[in-house]
C-alpha cells in the first residue's frame, strides 16, 4: 500500500497545459431533465459509440524533489529487513534542455542526462489521439467457448461489455519520465534513522530513474486497461485486462556529481550525469488478459488471514476454439511444422499472435553493436575520468586438452548488446501475498 | 462475490481502505507526521536487504561491492512458454565469441513432478519472494558510486524449465540447419540452447552401452556408467552420485574430462580404471527442474562480480560480464546414450587418457506445455 506525503509545502505539483482540459464528450442528448436512472448489462450493451475522450495539449507535472510517493515495509523472515522505497520529485516533462534535482541546468543533448525538461508536452494527447473511455463491445470466445458476436442483448452469443480506457496511438513527441528513488533498509520503527544521516551510517540507496520514451509500442499499439466482468459462469467476478506498451530509452544511476551536493537520507543528491546502465531502443508489448476467457482477477487467501491474491485466469483447456485462438498458429503449416508441431513456425503467424503474445526488445535486433557503441542496447557507463574492466572466459571443452579463451578490456563504458523476449505467452499468473497478515 | 471477499480480507493490506471499514466509532481524521509514518510497517510487501562485500578478505576480488537486495513478500506462480530469449546478442563479449551470452529457442516455465515435467498448462513455475539486487561498487563514496550489476532472483524456485525441440529422423534442422540423424548426425535433431553464459551446478547421470570388439567381431558387451542413475542394469546408483560446475560465457557444451566409469560386462570389467572425456552440445539437453532451490537468478553486470547467496553465508561463482544464469541445482538424470562400439585401441586408450564420448544421443525431449497435444504454443 503505498502512502502519499502531501501535506501543504511538501506535494507541489506543476500541472500546466495551453489549452487546460479538454473534453470531447459524447453524450447521448437528452431532451427532457430526467432523474438518472441505473443502466443494466444488457442496457448497457445496447449502447454504441459513446465516451468520454480527454485531449491534453502542453502538459507537463512535476513534484518538488522533496515530495514523495513511499512504499513502507515489511520485515519479511529470515534473511530479510524491512525495506521502505521512496519516489522522490516524480515528474513527466518534455524534452530539450533542463535541470536535475539538485537544481544544476543541464542543456545536454542527451535527455538521458536530464531528468526534468522545462518545456512541456506539446502533444502529450491530441484532439487527434486522445485518452478515450469508453463503453465497448467486443467479438471472441468465452470461459464456455461459446463465441460471443451479437450485439444484440440477451442471447446466449451477446457480446459482453467492457469499461476500457485506451492511451493514445500517436505520440509524436517522446516523453520524460523521472524520479528520484530512495531505499532504505532495515528501518528501525523505534529508532528510525536521521535526516540527512550519513550514507555510511544508515543503509540507503539514492537512485536516479530517467525514461525518454513513449507509452506506446514501437509500432504504435497503446496501452489499454478494461474493466469487465469475467465471462465464466463458474465464477463471475470483477475482472481486469492490461495491455502493457512502451518503448524508448532507460537510465538507471547512483553517483554523484562532483559538484558537490548531499549525500544523506531524505535529502536532495545532485547525480552525476553520465554514470549508470543505460537501454537504449527498448520496445515492449504485453497483453494481460484475452477477451473474453483470460483476465485478472483478485481474490482473499483461504483462511481469510488478510493476505491476497492477484491473478492472471489460468487460460481454459475445455474448449480447442478457446486455446486455438490464444495460440494462433501459422495458418501454412506442413512438412516439420505440421500437425502438432505447428507451434514451432513463425512464418505465417495471423495478426492474432501478436496480439495473445508479447515481446520485450532491449536494442535493435538487426543492429550487431560494437563493444564501445552508447546508442543501441544495453550499456554501462562510470563517471567521466573513471574506468572499469570487461572480462570474460568460456570453455567449450573440446574432448582432448582445455579450450578456455578470454579477454579483458579497461574503458568508461561498455556495451552488453541487445536482448529479446518474442513470443512470450502467459498462460497462468498468480501473485499471492506471504506477509499481508 | 471474490471481490468483496478480497476486500474484506485487505485489513492488512489496504490500510486506507479498511480504516474507514473497520473503524469501531467515528473519529475525526488526524494528519500523521514523518515520524508517526515511519512507524507504520508490514503495508507494502515489499522486503529488503544489504550485504556488504567489501573488506571480506576472503580471498575473492569480485565481491568488493554493496548488494541492495529489494523483494516483493509475494509467492509468484506462472505458467508461461516463450518462444525466443536472446539476451547480450553482440556488443563487448563479441570478443570472446560472435553470439549471444543466452539463447534460447523455445522455453516453457511450468511444475515439474519430481525432476521431470509437471503437466501442461495446469503446473506453474513458482518464486517465492522474488528480487532484484544491485552491485554497487565504492558504495561509501557518493561521487565513485556506481551502478555494476543487476541480478533477478528468489529466495526459492521450484519447477521445471523445458527447452527447444526435437527432429525425426530425416527431418531438416530449421533451427540450427543439418538433417537428423545417427551418430555424427544426432545433434541435428536437437536445437534449444544455442549459448549459455552463467554457472550450473549440475548432478548428472548417465549409462552408455559399450560394444567391445576384440577381432573380428567378436568381443563383450557391458555398460559404463556414472553418476546415480535409476536404470538397475548397470553398476551405478544412489552411492555413485556425480555432481560438476559449468561454468563459463557463451558456452554451447558441456566438457567433462576424466571422468570415471564404472562398469560391468565380461571383458569390460577387466578395464578397473576406464575414464571418459565428454562433450555434449548443450542442444541435447532439453530441460532441467529446479527443486526448491534458493540461488537461481539471472543478471547482467559490466565487470566480474560474486553476488552473495541467498542465505549470505557465501558468494555465488564469479559472473563475467554480460548476462549471467545461476542455476545451482540442475537435474540432468538417467541418461541413456546410444551404444558406443570401441575397438580395442580404443579400450587400450580408456586405459590411458580415456575414451572420447561427445554428442551422444541423450534422448531428451522437450516438454509439452500447451494444449491439444501441440509440442509448442
Amino acid at each position: 500500500m503505498s502512502s502519499v506525503s502531501n501535506s501543504m509545502g511538501r506535494w507541489c505539483c506543476n500541472l500546466s497545459w495551453r489549452a487546460a482540459l479538454n473534453f470531447l464528450a459524447i453524450f447521448t442528448i437528452s431532451t427532457n431533465v430526467s432523474a438518472m436512472t441505473s443502466l443494466s448489462d444488457e442496457a448497457l450493451s445496447g449502447v454504441s459509440g459513446a465516451g468520454i475522450a480527454v485531449a491534453l495539449d502542453d502538459f507537463r507535472f512535476a513534484m518538488a524533489p522533496t515530495s514523495y510517493i513511499e512504499l513502507t515495509g515489511s520485515d519479511g523472515g529470515a534473511n530479510w529487513q524491512r525495506g521502505d522505497a521512496r519516489y522522490y520529485g516524480l515528474s513527466l516533462t518534455g524534452g530539450g534542455s533542463g535541470t536535475d534535482w539538485y537544481g544544476d541546468g543541464c542543456a545536454s543533448a542527451d535527455p538521458l542526462s536530464c531528468p526534468l525538461g522545462v518545456g512541456t508536452i506539446s502533444d502529450f494527447a491530441s484532439v487527434y489521439n486522445p485518452f478515450l473511455l469508453r463503453v465497448f463491445q467486443y467479438e471472441g470466445y468465452d470461459y464456455q467457448g461459446t463465441y460471443r458476436n451479437q450485439i444484440a442483448p440477451g442471447s446466449a452469443n451477446s457480446m459482453p461489455t467492457v469499461l476500457e480506457l485506451i492511451g493514445p496511438s500517436k505520440v509524436p513527441d517522446p516523453w520524460r519520465w523521472s524520479f528520484l528513488g530512495e531505499l532504505e533498509v532495515g528501518r528501525n520503527a523505534g529508532s528510525p534513522a536521521d535526516v540527512g544521516s550519513n550514507h555510511s551510517e544508515a543503509t540507503f540507496l539514492q537512485s536516479q530513474t530517467i525514461i525518454y520514451g513513449k507509452p506506446i509500442t514501437a509500432d504504435g499499439r497503446p496501452a489499454i486497461l478494461r474493466l469487465l466482468k469475467v465471462e465464466n459462469t463458474a465464477d463471475p467476478t470483477f475482472g481486469l485486462m492490461y495491455q502493457s506498451a512502451l518503448s524508448g530509452d532507460f537510465r538507471f544511476s547512483v553517483a554523484h556529481s562532483t559538484d558537490g551536493g548531499p549525500d544523506g537520507l531524505h535529502e536532495v543528491p545532485n547525480f552525476d550525469d553520465n554514470e549508470g546502465v543505460h537501454f537504449k531502443n527498448v520496445d515492449a508489448f504485453l497483453p494481460l488478459g484475452q477477451l473474453h476467457y483470460q483476465a485478472i482477477t483478485l481474490d482473499n487467501v483461504a483462511p481469510g488471514d488478510g493476505n491476497f491474491v492477484i491473478e492472471l485466469t489460468r487460460l481454459p483447456g475445455n474448449d480447442a476454439n478457446i486455446y486455438n485462438d490464444f495460440y494462433s498458429f501459422s495458418s501454412d503449416c506442413t512438412g516439420v511444422y505440421s500437425g502438432v508441431d505447428c507451434g514451432y513456425k513463425r512464418t505465417g503467424r495471423p495478426e492474432r499472435y501478436n496480439e495473445t503474445h508479447g515481446y520485450v526488445y532491449w536494442g535493435d535486433p538487426s543492429s550487431n553493436n560494437s563493444d564501445a557503441n552508447t546508442t543501441d542496447g544495453i550499456y554501462f557507463k562510470a563517471p567521466a575520468g573513471e574506468t572499469f574492466q570487461a572480462y570474460a572466459r568460456t570453455n567449450n571443452s573440446a574432448p582432448e586438452g582445455n579450450n578456455s579463451i578470454n579477454y579483458s578490456m579497461t574503458g568508461n563504458a561498455f556495451n552488453l548488446g541487445d536482448a529479446r523476449v518474442e513470443g512470450l505467452l502467459v498462460q497462468h499468473l498468480k501473485i499471492t501475498s506471504l506477509g499481508a497478515n | 462475490m471474490k471481490v468483496n471477499a478480497f476486500i474484506h480480507g485487505c485489513s492488512i493490506s489496504l490500510i486506507v481502505v479498511c480504516l474507514f471499514l473497520n473503524s469501531p466509532s467515528s473519529k475525526a481524521m488526524t494528519s500523521l507526521d514523518d515520524d508517526e509514518l515511519s512507524d507504520i510497517t508490514g503495508q507494502a510487501l515489499f522486503v529488503s536487504d544489504y550485504v556488504s562485500g567489501v573488506g571480506t578478505n576472503d580471498g575473492d576480488p569480485y565481491n568488493e561491492f554493496g548488494f541492495y537486495r529489494m523483494g516483493l513478500d509475494v509467492e509468484l506462480a506462472m505458467n508461461a512458454n516463450i518462444d525466443k530469449l536472446a539476451l547480450g546478442c553482440g556488443g563487448v563479449n563479441d570478443n570472446l565469441v560472435v553470439g549471444c551470452d543466452i539463447d534460447f529457442d523455445y522455453v516453457s516455465f511450468m511444475g515439474r513432478v519430481g525432476s521431470g515435467p509437471g503437466s501442461p498448462v495446469t503446473s506453474d513455475f513458482k518464486l517465492t519472494r522474488p528480487f532484484v539486487e544491485l552491485a554497487v561498487k565504492n558504495d561509501d563514496n557518493p561521487t565513485l558510486r556506481q551502478i555494476a550489476g543487476i541480478k533477478i532472483g528468489s529466495q526459492s524456485a521450484d519447477g521445471f524449465v523445458s527447452i527447444g525441440r526435437r527432429y525425426q529422423s530425416g527431418q531438416i534442422n530449421h533451427e540450427n540447419g543439418g538433417q537428423c540423424g545417427s551418430g555424427s548426425n544426432a545433434l541435428n535433431c536437437h536445437s534449444g540452447i544455442n549459448n549459455l553464459s552463467g554457472a550450473l551446478g549440475v548432478e548428472m547421470s548417465v549409462a552408455v552401452p559399450i560394444k567391445l570388439n576384440i577381432l573380428f567381431g567378436a568381443g563383450f558387451s557391458g555398460i559404463a556408467c556414472f553418476g546415480n542413475t535409476a536404470n538397475t542394469s548397470d553398476d551405478c546408483g544412489p552411492s555413485e552420485k556425480f555432481t560438476t560446475q559449468v561454468t563459463g560465457t557463451r558456452m554451447t557444451a558441456v566438457g567433462l574430462q576424466d571422468v570415471d566409469l564404472t562398469n560391468n560386462g565380461g571383458l569390460f570389467d577387466l578395464i578397473s580404471s576406464a575414464r571418459a572425456d565428454i562433450s555434449q552440445s548443450l542442444r541435447f539437453i532439453h530441460g532441467f527442474a529446479l527443486q526448491d532451490t534458493s540461488d537461481f537468478g539471472l543478471s547482467f553486470q559490466r565487470e566480474r562480480i560474486s553476488y552473495p547467496n541467498f542465505d549470505q553465508n557465501a558468494y555465488t561463482q564469479t559472473a563475467n560480464t554480460g548476462w549471467w544464469m545461476n542455476v545451482p541445482d540442475v537435474k540432468v538424470l538417467n541418461i541413456q546414450g546410444e551404444q558406443v562400439t570401441l575397438n580395442l585401441l580404443d579400450a587400450i586408450s580408456a586405459l590411458g587418457e580415456g575414451v572420447n564420448l561427445t554428442n551422444i544421443e541423450l534422448n531428451q525431449t522437450p516438454a509439452i506445455n500447451c494444449y491439444g497435444n501441440n509440442r509448442f504454443c
